[in-house]
């Protein structure tokens, strides 16, 4: 990938938590959350990252808005390392990068007005005088669909698509280059999802944001995606353009969860064959094999002792398996 | 709808809240009917009324919601005439209902095993050591490893998935002939769900038991349904067999929702935009005159202002309440 185009350099990336099981402490265990991610996210485009609850993409998200500090790796943003970043040049990186969250219930201030939720961040990065401010708080609101007079109103007095539109001008109202967002339309109806994922394309268009989409789903993010990571219990199994991920998915987990998404026009007797018949098992410590061994149709001895690499094939289409 | 005889009957029923915003109109005029065997589902996005029909129909629903009008018929009787005591058999013996979220539903201090059993001892008059044998068995037919261990287990140290299967096996305890289940999926990862709706399909292959299947997810119903209803404010806009109504949708609303589906359209990139349904749902208790619709629907006509359109029939089977078919 050529320097000039990456903006977001995630390099080695690893993540563990200690977990207490049992209230004596006796039985401590590690998890890895994040497993040695490397990715790269380009200018202005829309990366995708798919995976079942757990699998650490929301970890990663945190590490990348620096919420989380890495236990080892490092991000590189325009070729600063963010984890060595202090002062103004972290000011600096907290404007460029932002997020918008799942919940739009529980991510806004409930005692707030939605045109001070709005403006906060541009009271905290000091950008501007007081009157101006009030301009780029009535500019950002119009582009998200949110009129003045609404800006009086409570968090509680919108429906949850207002409430994720709140969520997006208060992200987009420090101009960010990156916009992190983490399930932002999972908890919407579907109607209203549809209004929300044409105003994240149109404002991304608009204002030539890059875009980490974190999602369960595999329709939206094929709607959404230039390319597609695929993360699974820390690692990312495979990544490639949209069209190489979902229409002609290399790794066995990538074909299970696309294979689980149910089709409209599929009849109720379709037997779906490479449906995964279980849950993801955490493998056991000491474990050197392939993550995704235990749950895998094609699993061979050398899926059980080596792990794979994530290999880049032909047109950028990656893959971590031993079988391709 | 077909020839064979329903189980289940509803008709015309209306449940309403009364608040201090106005009469909040939940379910308006609802008739619907499921023979043994059959999948019906009930698709709507928050807040159509779908949940409060399925609470209706066992009359779990509490105050200020209240059932005005209409009929539940189970194998002839109207469930709303019965007398409490009678109707408390009714659930969960004859008429059993799995909720959406399973973390809340299961009581977080009880084994899943002596949770399983109370069905048992209090339908069948079963001992308990006889309802621990049969709880066993319940909990290895929904697929659940090591049956004997996890009964012992307590909700908390079950994955969502697992505990979805246990509110499955506590629903067909008894062998229902009926099965509501309101969004026994959305609370899950799409590789969990497919596991769920083949469990429930396989379970219903084996016992004849027709399923209410609660949804808004229209993925879910062109898996698992045989007739599908949509619920739009608290009516009934569109019903016929689901693969025709997801096929050739006659209701705007119901051909808005496909068309919000993300991921279908042929093609990827920055300009390819979904035909979004405009505005949101209206109030209840504040619905616009004339069609429930007519503020969202782009090819309203001056009758559909005024008037509410009657659920018609538009083709053999296929009802739609709009005025432009």
């Amino acid at each position: 990938m050529p320097m000039n185009q990456t903006l977001l350099e995630i390099s080695e990336l690893k993540k563990s938590f200690d977990v207490n099981n049992g209230f004596l402490r006796n039985s401590n265990s590690i998890i890895h959350a994040v497993d040695g991610v490397t990715l790269g996210i380009r200018r202005a485009e829309t990366l995708g990252l798919v995976g079942e609850s757990g699998c650490g993409k929301s970890t990663l998200a945190r590490l990348i808005v620096r919420l989380e500090r890495p236990s080892a790796g490092t991000i590189l943003f325009d070729n600063d390392d963010i984890f060595q970043l202090t002062g103004e040049r972290l000011k600096g990186y907290r404007r460029s990068v932002q997020m918008i969250f799942q919940d739009p219930y529980s991510s806004l201030n409930p005692r707030r007005t939605a045109g001070d939720i709005i403006a906060e961040p541009l009271k905290i990065h000091a950008l501007t005088a007081p009157r101006e401010g009030e301009d780029k708080l009535l500019e950002i609101s119009e582009l998200v669909g949110l009129n003045e007079d609404q800006l009086n109103r409570y968090p509680h007095e919108f429906s949850g698509g207002q409430r994720q539109r709140i969520g997006i001008a208060r992200a987009l109202i420090l101009r960010p280059r990156l916009l992190i967002a983490d399930e932002p339309v999972s908890a919407l109806d579907l109607s209203v999802q549809a209004q929300i994922l044409n105003l994240l394309k149109s404002l991304q268009n608009e204002l030539k944001l890059a875009y980490l989409f974190i999602t369960h789903d595999f329709g939206v993010v094929r709607h959404m995606s230039d390319r597609i990571a695929v993360m699974y219990l820390g690692k990312i199994v495979e990544l490639g353009k949209t069209t190489q991920v979902c229409d002609a998915p290399l790794h066995p987990y990538t074909q299970a969860l696309i294979a689980a998404v149910p089709e409209l026009y599929s009849s109720k007797t379709v037997e779906k064959k490479s449906r995964a018949n279980d849950a993801p098992k955490p493998v056991a410590a000491g474990f050197s094999g392939c993550a995704y061994f235990p749950r895998c149709r094609y699993g061979e001895s050398i899926c059980e002792n080596t792990p794979p690499l994530l290999q880049e094939g032909a047109g950028e289409h990656s893959v971590a398996c031993h079988k391709i | 709808m077909t020839e064979t005889a329903s189980i289940l009957e509803i008709t015309n029923l209306s449940s309403h809240f009364e608040t201090a915003g106005g009469i909040v109109r939940a379910v308006e005029g609802v008739s619907l009917k499921i023979a043994t065997g059959q999948t019906v589902a009930v698709v709507g996005e928050s807040g159509c009324g779908k949940t409060v029909l399925a609470l209706s129909i066992l009359r779990l629903l509490s105050p200020p919601g209240r059932i005005v009008g209409g009929e539940v018929l189970f194998k002839g009787v109207n469930l709303l005439n019965l007398p409490e005591e009678e109707m408390r058999k009714v659930r969960g013996r004859d008429i059993s209902m799995i909720f959406q979220e399973p973390m809340t539903s299961l009581n977080p201090v009880f084994q899943i095993g002596e949770q399983l059993s109370e069905v048992f001892r209090l339908h069948q008059a079963a001992s308990r050591s006889d309802a621990r044998i049969k709880s066993v068995d319940m909990l290895r037919m929904v697929g659940i490893p090591s049956p004997e261990k996890r009964a012992k287990e307590y909700p908390h140290q079950m994955s969502g998935g697992m505990r979805q299967r246990v509110m499955i096996a506590i629903a067909m305890a008894c062998s229902p002939q009926v099965m509501l289940a309101d969004e026994p999926t959305t609370a899950l990862d799409v590789t969990i769900q497919a596991q769920i709706i083949d469990l429930i399909l396989s379970l219903q292959r084996k016992t004849g038991t027709a399923v209410l299947l609660i949804t808004h997810d229209l993925g879910v119903v062109a898996e698992a349904a045989d007739f599908a209803f949509v619920m739009y404010a608290g009516r009934i806009v569109e019903g016929s067999a689901a693969k025709d109504l997801l096929i050739s949708p006659r209701h705007p609303y119901t051909n808005g929702l496909i068309n919000s589906l993300p991921g279908r359209k042929t093609g990827f990139g920055r300009d390819i935009f979904l035909d979004a349904i405009p505005g949101m749902v209206p109030p209840l208790y504040n619905l616009p005159p004339g069609c429930r619709f007519q503020e969202r629907c782009l090819g309203a006509l001056p009758i559909c202002l005024e008037k509410e359109p009657p659920l018609m029939e538009v083709a053999p089977a296929h009802y739609c309440r709009c005025w432009k078919n």
